[in-house]
C-alpha cells in the first residue's frame, strides 16, 4: 500500500506532512520552503496554473489571475458570500443559489478546481521527497466546516488525484501532534485561528483516546480580516496625505494588502513596523510608521470574535475555565500579542505556544494517516459533529435530529410519511445549524422520497436514516418500512453538480440551442396544463355536485382537449386549450375555495371543542 | 430516535466470523479478534455494561465507553474488509447514541422507561408549578436581552443589570437541577428496592423529574446564549 501524507490544505498557506521513522517530518518544496502560500496564478490559457511561492510573488503583477484565500469560497453558495468577502483581486461568478466561481478568461474555475492546484502540488512535493507516487492523503478542515464545504475539499482531493483517506478537523489534528510526545492526560482547549477560519476545540486526552467534547467557531473570521482593515487604514492614510484615493486601483491594492500583512507581521514581535511602499502611483510614494497601538485599535473587534465561540464550546462541554487544564496556540493569527491576551484572559491561564503553529496541523493529519494505516495503533481520536443536523419541519422550523457535538459516526433514524390521500413523493431538506427558523441555517440539499405506494394519507412509512461518517460528511438512506427495501438517497444541491455534467450541459445547450427552445416551451405549457388538470380533477371529486349539467359536460370536453394536445406535442394547441379550460373552470375554483374554508373553520371549532 | 430492543430469543445465537468463519457468540470473535457483525440487538445498558436502573455510575459510563469505543472504532478498521468496516461503523454509532443518551439524566430515564413499557416514553409538557413559574420568570429576562441584542445598542448599565439578573438565573438553575438530580438518586434506591410489578407509580415520578430536567435544560441553553451575547 502506498503512504499516506497529512496535508493542511489552509487559507493562506498550506502544508504537507509524514511520518518517518516513528516521527513527523514537514515536506519542504525544492526551494526548502516549509509553508507554500495557498495561491494559485493563470498566466495563459494552455499552461497549467503556477502554485506556491511563485503564485504569491505574481500577485502584484497580475492581481486579476492571481487566486487566494479561495478556501473561503469553498462549498458556498453566491448568496452566502458577504460583500467584503467579495472583494478580491480577482473576478466572481455565481448569484444566489449558485456555487460561486472564479473567472480566468473564458472560463470559469469552482473552488475545489483551484485547491486542486495547490494540493497537486503538494502531492508533487512529497513524491519528490518520497521518490514515490503518492495517491492517498489525510485533508485538513476547520472544525467548524459544513457539510458543504466538507464535500468540496474531498472533491478538491480527487481532482488532484489523491484518494482522501480521512477528513480531519485542524483543532483537532494540532491536539494529535501536541500530544504525541507527551504521555498527555489533560483536558485542553485548542485556540485556532487562521487566515481565514477560526475554531476553538475542548477535548479530553487520556491513555492515547483524544475525545472531543465540544466544537465551536466562525469560518469567516482569521487574519485576511485583519489585514482588510489595515488596507482600509492605509488607504484613508494615503488619501490624507495626497495619494488620492486608490480603493478601485487592484494594481495599489495588491501592493498595499502586501505590505499590510509585512506589517501585521513585524508587529507581533516589535512595537512599530515601517510600511514603505515606493511609487505607489507615478507622483506618490508612502511611507508611514505603524504603531502596535494603533494595530491593536484597528483589529480588536476582529480578535474579539473569538470570544464568543470560546465561552459557548465551554459551556458546551459544561465545563469551566478552572477545569481547563492546558490552552495550546495554533494557526499564524496566534502570534498577535493581543491574540494571547484575550486567550489568556478567558481561559484564565497562559496560553502553551510549544507548537509550531504554522504546522501542527499538517503534522496533526499525518498522525492520523499513520492511524489509519494501522501503525499507531495506540492513539484513537474521537471527533464530533460542530453544527446540529435537522430538517425542515411543518411552519420552517427546523427539527433537530443529530445535536452538535454528537460523537462521530453516529446515526438517527427519522420516520416519515406522507400528507396528502395518494401522494407518491415527499421533498425533505436537510439542514445544518443551531438556529430555530429554516431560513437562518444552512441548506445542505434536498431529497425526494419516490415511488411511494399510494396510501391515505399518514399511512405509508419510510425510515430515513442519517449517517454522519468519521469525516463528518452525511449520508441519508431510505427504507420502505412495509416492503423494507433500501435506498441510497441522493441529496440535490446546487453545489455538487459534477463538472463533467456542467460542461457537458453547457456543450449541448449551444449545439441544441433551437431545439432546445422549441422543447422548453412544451414542456413548460404542458406542465402548467397539468397543474390545472389535476386541479381541476380535485374540484370535480369535491363540487361536482354543485355545477350544472352543462358546466360538468363543458369542463370534461375542454379536458379531453387538453390531454389530446399534450399527447400530440402541439403547444400552441395546448396552451389555447389549457386557457379555456382555465376559463371554463372559473365558478368550479372558487366553489372549491368556498368548501376549503368551510372544511378549515369546522376542523378549527371541532379542535376547540375537544 | 428509535432504539435497539434486546430480543430473548436472538441470545446465545452463534454468529459468523467474518474475517475466519469462526461460530461466535459476543462482539468479538474468540479465534482471531475481528469485530463478529451486529445481528444480535441490544439495549444501551447492556452494551455499556451499567446496570439498567435510574442512576448510573458516570466515571464507570465513560470508561466502558472509550474501552469499547477503542475497540470498535472504525479507525481500527481501517483496511478490512468493507464488511467489517460497516460493521465497525455500525458499532461505533451505537456505541456513541448509547453513551450520548445514558450519560444525560432525562434521556436516560426517559430510555430506560420506554425499554420498560416496551415502547416510546409519553412525552408530556407538564413540569411542576413552581419549575414552570421558574421557567417563565427566566424565559422573560432571556426575552428582554434578547431584544436589546437583537437592536444593536445597548447601555453599559443596562448590559450589567441584565447580566447579573442572568447570572441570577443561572445560579437558581443549578440549585433546581441539582435538586432533581438529588430526588432522582433516592428513587433510584427505591427502584432496586420495589419488586418490577409494583413500580408504576416510581415511573411516574421518574417521568415528571425528567420532564423537569427537560424545561431546566432549555431553559439553561437559553440562558446561557444570553449570557454570551451580552459578554
Amino acid at each position: 500500500m502506498s503512504k499516506i501524507i497529512g496535508i493542511d490544505l489552509g487559507t493562506t498557506n498550506s502544508v504537507v506532512s509524514i511520518i518517518e521513522g516513528g516521527g513527523p517530518v514537514v515536506i519542504s518544496d525544492p526551494d526548502g520552503q516549509r509553508l507554500t502560500p495557498s495561491v494559485v496564478a493563470f498566466t495563459n490559457n494552455s499552461e497549467p496554473p503556477i502554485v506556491g511561492h511563485a503564485a504569491n510573488r505574481q500577485r502584484i503583477l497580475n492581481p486579476q489571475k492571481t487566486i487566494y484565500s479561495v478556501k473561503r469560497f469553498m462549498g458556498r453558495r453566491g448568496r452566502e458570500i458577504r460583500e467584503e468577502d467579495m472583494f478580491v483581486s480577482y473576478p466572481l461568478s455565481g448569484k444566489g443559489e449558485e456555487p460561486l466561481r472564479i473567472v480566468i478568461d473564458d472560463r470559469q474555475y469552482l473552488p475545489e478546481e483551484i485547491s486542486a492546484f495547490i494540493l497537486k502540488k503538494l502531492k508533487g512535493d512529497a513524491e519528490r521527497y518520497l521518490g514515490e507516487a503518492v495517491e492517498r492523503a489525510v485533508i485538513t478542515v476547520p472544525a467548524y466546516f459544513n457539510d458543504a464545504q466538507r464535500n468540496a475539499t474531498k472533491k478538491a482531493g480527487e481532482i488532484a488525484g489523491l484518494k482522501v483517506e480521512r477528513i480531519i478537523n485542524e483543532p483537532t489534528a494540532a491536539s494529535l501532534a501536541y500530544g504525541l510526545d507527551k504521555k498527555l492526560n489533560a483536558r485542553i482547549g485548542v485556540y485556532d485561528l487562521g487566515g481565514g477560519t477560526f475554531d476553538i476545540s475542548i477535548l479530553d486526552v487520556k491513555n492515547g483516546i483524544f475525545q472531543v467534547l465540544s466544537t465551536c467557531g466562525n469560518t469567516r473570521l482569521g487574519g485576511d480580516d485583519i489585514d482588510r482593515r489595515l488596507i482600509d487604514f492605509l488607504l484613508q492614510k494615503i488619501e490624507e496625505s495626497g495619494g488620492g484615493d486608490l480603493s478601485g486601483d487592484i494594481f495599489a491594492l495588491s501592493r498595499i494588502r502586501e505590505e499590510a500583512e509585512k506589517g501585521k507581521c513585524a508587529l507581533s514581535f516589535q512595537e512599530g513596523a515601517e510600511v514603505s511602499i515606493p511609487f505607489l502611483t507615478p507622483s506618490f510614494s508612502l511611507r508611514y510608521r505603524l504603531t502596535r497601538k494603533e494595530f491593536e485599535v484597528l483589529a480588536r473587534d476582529i480578535i474579539e470574535r473569538t470570544r464568543k465561540p470560546c465561552l459557548q464550546a465551554m459551556m458546551d462541554a459544561k465545563l469551566t475555565p478552572s477545569d481547563i487544564d492546558e490552552v495550546i496556540l495554533v494557526g499564524g493569527s496566534t502570534r498577535i500579542p493581543m491574540v494571547r491576551q484575550l486567550v489568556e484572559e478567558i481561559f484564565g491561564k497562559h496560553p502553551d505556544t510549544s507548537i509550531n503553529p504554522d504546522e501542527a496541523v499538517a503534522i496533526g493529519a499525518a498522525i492520523q494517516a499513520n492511524i489509519l494505516s494501522g501503525k499507531m495503533s495506540n492513539l484513537l481520536l474521537l471527533d464530533v459533529t460542530p453544527l446540529s443536523l435537522g430538517i425542515e419541519t411543518y411552519g420552517g422550523f427546523m427539527n433537530v435530529i443529530i445535536p452538535r457535538n454528537t460523537t462521530i459516526p453516529t446515526r438517527a433514524g427519522e420516520l416519515f410519511t406522507t400528507a396528502v390521500d395518494g401522494q407518491q413523493a415527499v421533498t425533505i431538506q436537510v439542514l445544518q445549524g443551531e438556529r430555530q427558523m429554516v431560513a437562518d441555517n444552512w441548506s445542505l440539499g434536498t431529497f425526494v422520497l419516490e415511488d411511494i405506494e399510494p396510501a391515505p394519507a399518514g399511512v405509508p412509512r419510510i425510515g430515513i436514516q442519517f449517517t454522519i461518517d468519521a469525516d463528518g460528511i452525511l449520508h441519508v438512506l431510505a427504507r420502505d418500512v412495509k416492503t423494507g427495501k433500501e435506498k441510497q438517497v441522493q441529496m440535490k444541491s446546487a453545489l455538487d453538480v459534477p463538472k463533467e455534467d456542467i460542461e457537458k450541459m453547457v456543450k449541448e445547450s449551444m449545439e441544441h440551442a433551437t431545439e432546445d427552445a422549441a422543447k422548453k416551451e412544451f414542456f413548460e405549457a404542458k406542465f402548467e396544463a397539468e397543474k390545472v388538470l389535476a386541479a381541476t380533477r380535485k374540484g370535480l371529486d369535491k363540487c361536482s355536485h354543485l355545477l350544472s349539467e352543462e358546466e360538468r359536460r363543458m369542463i370534461h370536453e375542454t379536458m379531453k382537449d387538453v390531454e389530446q394536445t399534450i399527447n400530440n406535442h402541439d403547444t400552441p394547441g395546448l396552451k389555447e386549450a389549457t386557457s379555456r379550460l382555465n376559463k371554463a373552470t372559473e365558478r368550479l375554483a372558487s366553489l372549491l375555495l368556498e368548501e376549503t374554508v368551510k372544511d378549515i373553520v369546522e376542523k378549527r371549532e371541532k379542535k376547540k371543542m375537544s | 430516535m428509535g432504539h435497539e430492543t434486546l430480543d430473548p430469543e436472538d441470545k446465545g445465537q452463534k454468529v459468523k466470523c467474518l474475517s475466519c468463519g469462526s461460530p461466535n457468540e459476543g462482539f468479538f470473535c474468540i479465534d482471531c479478534h475481528t469485530l463478529l457483525p451486529l445481528t444480535r440487538e441490544t439495549d444501551y445498558f447492556t452494551l455499556l455494561e451499567v446496570e439498567k436502573r435510574p442512576a448510573v455510575d458516570l466515571v464507570r459510563l465513560k470508561e466502558n465507553f472509550l474501552r469499547m469505543s477503542e475497540m470498535t472504532h472504525p479507525d481500527k478498521y481501517y483496511n478490512a474488509s468493507p464488511e467489517v468496516r460497516e460493521t465497525a461503523m455500525a458499532y461505533s454509532s451505537l456505541l456513541n447514541q448509547a453513551y450520548s443518551t445514558l450519560k444525560d439524566p432525562k434521556e436516560r430515564i426517559r430510555y430506560m422507561i420506554s425499554l420498560e413499557m416496551d415502547k416510546e416514553a409519553p412525552v408530556s409538557s407538564r413540569a411542576s408549578a413552581e419549575t414552570m413559574e421558574f421557567f417563565i420568570e427566566a424565559s422573560d429576562v432571556c426575552n428582554e436581552a434578547d431584544t436589546f441584542l437583537k437592536k444593536g445598542t445597548i447601555r453599559e448599565a443596562e448590559r450589567r443589570d441584565l447580566g447579573d439578573r442572568l447570572q441570577g438565573f443561572k445560579k437558581e438553575y443549578q440549585e433546581r437541577w441539582g435538586r432533581v438530580l438529588r430526588e432522582i438518586e433516592t428513587s433510584d434506591v427505591e427502584w432496586i428496592a420495589t419488586s418490577p410489578e409494583n413500580r408504576k407509580p416510581l415511573i411516574r415520578k421518574l417521568l415528571s423529574l425528567s420532564h423537569e430536567l427537560s424545561y431546566l435544560s432549555k431553559l439553561q441553553s437559553l440562558i446561557n446564549e444570553m449570557i454570551i451575547g451580552l459578554s
